[in-house]
């Protein structure tokens, strides 16, 4: 068959490869984050109910904190099973002399009969406890929910513990751990619609491709309508095939919000009453009771920064209410986020599809059988590329966009995702002058500063650089100068010598008592410098150490250019009268610029981000003026410990490095065409 | 034939290098109950560290435990944890200053809470400061290995008796002060943040109330800062530009009559110089108060993902026992926070770790927040204004608590 040749063939791998992936992707998507939602749902709903018998075990522990065995608090637990049959196990922990004070499952009996204190093995348990006593009062204290105020642990065969604080005289004075089975419904699409999307374009595009339309003699002739027309189609399949499977999964999964929120309010109300019924069985007083306001944190979808002022918290929860307002919202921006996500497979499926429609899969295929071994060779090279350059580089980039900081560092990047924020941050920091009452000060803490500050530094380095190896350099090519060969080891010392111990002995060198710098000042009569007091001087000390560090490079580089100048050259221009400067000017100059011009592109990029001498010398004083981006970027993530927003930083390094990596491009080019 | 060959080399090449790996590994982890330590100890303290290893080891040689010590060189030392215990790659035990404390725990899975282990027999062996350091909102995470604080040294032949008050030190050290000679009183780096921080306490100031809220520019703070303040310009008992070798130099040339520092300076002291240990005066311009140096405390933690912490908190509690103590505090000279090592007959003769002892009770726990290493820069900034009197106290220090506040918010996600 024709059909199976060229365009056509790689057009329809191409969908079909597209059609699985989109498919078997989106379901995933789709499963996943439906599934995700309702286990949270469940878990909302199995909190509450942990609270409201947190709050039970409360009022019963009120009524006399220091007797133990404590009043009715077996049998609230035996009724509390008996309405809830999912319940597996209950325990009621005091911290109080970390006492097991009572449970329904049979092993915390063996040591002993409870009451009783928690034996070695239960260090988890007290632990537990004081990290729950821990989170109430951190949130407490920070006025913000930061830490959640229960523990969930799964554990094998679908069962759920879910450990909730109890509080007397509003002081966490234990905790209430229940296990169950979670009651999670069994929802999703079913493979189905990733089947049909699987084949349906591909059939319809092999009948297609079989009409006249794309068969015809002429259309043979044409080399284009043989590339185009086949791809064209395979598109619009693609598209049509993705658009139906897209807003049928969307269609499916949107619309469930509204029913589960009523759902758990329901169940709120539903556990009101079950606690008055075990009050009226057990025939309990009504100083049992709690303030019932335990599970509302939990009942209402949370908004990220849910302040503990909010209503939520305090208001009774005898009148709990669907908030349909916060509901449709939050809704909104789930619907959109899996919309999104399903767009994204999307794109995903015309990449691939198009890799194969222009035939790049198929000569990258044949290039990898014909150098089978060549790519078996740098395999190493290229995994080991992946691992350690690649993979931190898009880490990097990805926490870039995340809030992520030594609080939250644990939680997965998604949940502190933040999209621009840091960048608009940095790049929004304006404001460089701060006012005070003497007028204004300039802000040294602002990006801008710093870039300055890191531009005067690159420029400042490389001419200093250049500048005294190329006069070392010019030096050295003296004809008949002897000892060369010593003063040239002596001279490239500097850059042999690993540069945080030059950049140490400079810093002790530039000491406004004991440092050698001052002390020759004082030796004629001047008075000492305080180097690290203002920006200026303390710049100097920098500059002064870089530039031993970095003349070396220099001076060997035009060295060696130097001695490759031809010889004759100088002594026609002398038989025509040119001066000493003349020649340097016409003669060395344009023949070290070859040489000299990669040399300084290299040096911009080393001290563009020349971290030890900033962080040894100067250390930025004074009050960071000195900073350069990459030891600002460095004290942000180790002193402030804001992970994200110096990742930021770091992509802004980057960003301006590439920028000036395209320049160099285009610069080195002239260069060499200058030649 | 010959791609043959090569293939089949390359084969064995590789298998002869994967056995030589795991043959490796296999090797490492083949131990028995073996715990690994580490600490950042050189000198005579990693001497005396490893004597309190060789003891542990000898007691429970039938119990089939084995505590090995590995050394970490300081500067990386905090990363290192930072990187690796988290991981499930670390030791089952590591030392450290409480500075990093509360970032590791609110990190988590770094540091596991000793709480539970606790008796009161333990926890009163310790004095109290340094108990205090090792805990975060109320829960123990390790226990006090040596403290370090800064006390009194004053040079016998120039104070005959050491000042109690702040009155008598500014009458002593004017007496002795003479700027054309380059004599002075009184020397310290008042302008550091951390010796600072003795006059702070005194005046009751603070760097966190919880929350954490910076209050650096409080009263208090900005009290103790023009206090110092007047010591350097009304007095003028100080020297300018206070750095630790200035210090020294000036004491160790007889220039300076009384100096505030640490342990750490004594072995710097010059052999001729004659001094004596004594506990930092009493502020009459606080009531009364007594100066109150921050103490830093090194603790012994155990590692949330070691699976030996019964066996972890038996070296705890040995390194932290008596007899460790003394160990530490004769071989290591360090100053041990178990406070029962001070009442045996050959510590209790030692004037210099009974000098320290004396000033502990009057020494407070730096905070250890995860936040303390905002402040520090800041802080710095804002001490320098104030000494080269760029700003008033209070501006300086109102300046440093916005800063610090910014990186609280940043980091508590308060906006």
């Amino acid at each position: 068959m024709k059909f199976w040749k060229s365009f056509s063939r790689h057009n329809a791998v191409g969908l079909l490869l597209a059609c699985v992936l989109a498919g078997f992707l989106g379901v995933l998507v789709v499963n996943q984050t439906q599934a995700q939602l309702l286990r949270q749902h469940a878990e909302r709903g199995a909190i509450m109910q942990v609270m409201a018998l947190a709050d039970m075990v409360s009022g019963a522990m009120r009524q006399n904190p220091a007797v133990e065995p404590v009043d009715n608090l077996g049998t609230i637990l035996q009724e509390w099973q008996l309405y809830h049959l999912e319940v597996k196990t209950i325990r009621v922990v005091k911290l109080d002399g970390s006492r097991l004070l009572a449970s329904t499952a049979s092993d915390d009996f063996k040591p002993k009969a409870l009451p009783r204190k928690l034996t070695p093995d239960e260090k988890a348990l007290y632990d537990l406890g004081h990290r729950l006593r821990q989170a109430v009062d951190i949130n407490r204290e920070e006025g913000i929910q930061r830490k959640e105020e229960m523990e969930k642990e799964y554990l094998t065969d679908g069962l759920v513990k879910i450990s909730a604080p109890y509080k007397i005289d509003d002081k966490v004075a234990g905790f209430v751990q229940v296990s169950a089975f979670l009651n999670i419904p069994e929802t999703g699409i079913g493979t189905l619609p990733a089947i049909l999307l699987a084949i349906s374009p591909l059939l319809l595009f092999i009948l297609l491709s079989q009409t006249p339309f794309f068969t015809s003699a002429e259309n043979r002739k044409s080399a284009t309508r043989l590339v185009v027309k086949p791809s064209l189609l395979a598109g619009i399949l693609l598209l049509l095939g993705l658009g139906v499977f897209n807003s049928y999964c969307i269609d499916k999964y949107s619309g469930n919000r509204q029913n589960w929120e009523r759902q758990l309010v329901q169940g709120h109300h539903d556990q009101q009453a079950q606690v008055a019924n075990i009050f009226e069985k057990l025939n309990l007083p009504d100083t049992y009771n709690g303030n019932r306001s335990y599970s509302l944190a939990y009942l209402y979808i949370r908004t990220p920064a849910l302040n503990r002022e909010d209503p939520r918290f305090s208001n009774a929860g005898l009148d709990a209410k669907v908030d349909e307002e916060a509901i449709s919202e939050v809704e909104k921006t789930e619907t959109g986020l899996v919309r999104k996500s399903l767009w994204g497979v999307f794109a995903l499926a015309a990449l691939t599809l198009t890799f194969f429609a222009v035939g790049w899969a198929a000569r990258l295929w044949n290039t990898f059988n014909r150098y089978r071994y060549a790519y078996l060779y740098i395999a190493p090279a290229i995994i080991s590329m992946l691992v350690l350059v690649f993979f931190p580089f898009g880490y990097g980039i990805t926490l870039s966009f995340t809030d992520s900081n030594i609080y939250n560092a644990s939680k997965p990047l998604l949940d502190t995702w933040v999209w621009f924020k840091n960048y608009v941050s940095i790049l929004g920091q304006f404001d460089l002058f701060t006012k005070t009452e003497d007028g204004s000060v300039l802000n040294y803490s602002s990006f801008y500063w710093t870039l300055l500050m890191t531009f005067i530094w690159t420029i400042a380095n490389v001419i200093v650089g250049v500048s005294v190896g190329l006069m070392l350099a010019l030096a050295l090519n003296t004809k008949d100068l002897r000892f060369k060969t010593l003063y040239r080891v002596i001279l490239i010392l500097p850059w042999a010598i690993p540069n945080y111990i030059t950049a140490l002995i400079w810093k002790g060198m530039f000491h406004q008592q004991f440092g050698a710098i001052n002390q020759v000042i004082q030796m004629f009569g001047g008075s000492p410098v305080a180097w690290y007091d203002s920006t200026f001087t303390s710049f100097l000390t920098n500059l002064a150490t870089n530039g031993w560090l970095s003349f070396p490079f220099m001076m060997v580089i035009s060295l060696g250019a130097l001695q490759s100048i031809d010889a004759s050259m100088y002594e026609a221009a002398r038989v025509e009268g040119a001066g000493r400067w003349q020649q340097f000017r016409y003669i060395t100059l344009p023949s070290l610029k070859p040489t000299l011009v990669p040399a300084i592109i290299l040096s911009v990029v080393w001290t563009f981000n020349m971290f030890n001498v900033i962080y040894l010398v100067s250390g930025g004083e004074p009050a960071g003026s000195t900073e350069i981006l990459v030891t600002k970027a460095y004290k942000i993530a180790f002193e402030e410990y804001r992970y994200g927003y110096a990742a930021a930083y770091s992509t802004i390094i980057f960003g301006i490095l590439v920028i000036y990596s395209v320049f160099q491009n285009r610069i080195s080019k002239a260069s060499s065409g200058n030649n | 034939m010959k791609a043959a060959v090569t293939k089949k080399t390359l084969l064995k090449s590789l298998s002869v290098a994967c056995i030589a790996a795991m043959g490796l590994s296999s090797i490492a982890e083949a131990a028995g109950t073996k715990l690994l330590i580490w600490h950042a100890y050189r000198g005579e303290e990693k001497a005396a560290f490893d004597q309190v290893i060789a003891a542990f080891n000898a007691k429970n040689k039938d119990a089939g435990l084995e505590a090995r010590a590995l050394a970490v060189p300081y500067d990386a030392y905090a990363d290192k944890i930072t990187a690796s215990v988290p991981r499930g790659r670390g030791p089952d035990v590591f030392i450290f200053a409480q500075d990093r404390l509360g970032g590791w725990i609110e990190a988590g899975n770094t540091v596991e809470s000793i709480d539970f282990y606790l008796t009161d027999e333990i926890k009163s062996r310790f004095i109290p400061a340094t108990l205090e350091s090792m805990t975060y909102h109320d829960t123990v995470y390790g226990l006090p290995l040596n403290y370090k604080n800064i006390t009194m040294i004053y040079n016998k032949k120039l104070v005959k008796e050491p000042p109690k008050t702040t009155s008598e030190l500014v009458k002593v050290a004017k007496s002795l002060t003479n700027k054309e000679s380059g004599s002075y009183g009184l020397a310290y780096e008042y302008s550091n943040f951390y010796f600072h921080a003795a006059l702070m306490n005194a005046f009751g100031g603070k760097v966190f109330e919880p929350g954490p809220k910076p209050v650096l520019a409080s009263d208090a703070n900005v009290k103790s800062l023009e206090y110092v303040m007047k010591w350097y310009k009304e007095d003028g008992i100080l020297p300018t530009e206070p750095s630790s070798g200035l210090i020294t130099t000036l004491f160790n040339s007889g220039k300076a009559a009384i100096i505030f520092s640490g342990p750490w300076t004594l072995g710097e002291i010059s052999k001729d110089i004659d001094y004596g240990l004594a506990v930092l005066p009493t502020v009459d311009e606080a009531g009364g108060k007594p100066m109150q140096p921050w103490m830093t405390v090194e603790g012994v933690y155990i590692s949330k993902p070691s699976n030996l912490k019964d066996q972890a908190f038996q070296f705890v509690d040995f390194s932290t026992s008596t007899d460790a103590g003394k160990m530490m505090a004769v071989t290591g000279r360090q100053t041990p926070a178990n406070k029962l090592v001070y009442d045996l007959p050959e510590i209790a003769a030692d004037k210099q770790l009974s000098a320290f002892r004396n000033q502990v009770e009057n020494a407070v726990a730096m905070p250890n927040l995860a936040e303390m290493t905002a402040v520090w820069s800041p802080a710095t900034t804002a001490m320098n204004m104030v000494v080269k009197g760029a700003a008033t106290p209070k501006d300086a220090m109102g300046i440093a608590q916005a800063t610090i506040q910014r990186a609280v918010d940043a980091l508590r996600n308060k906006k």
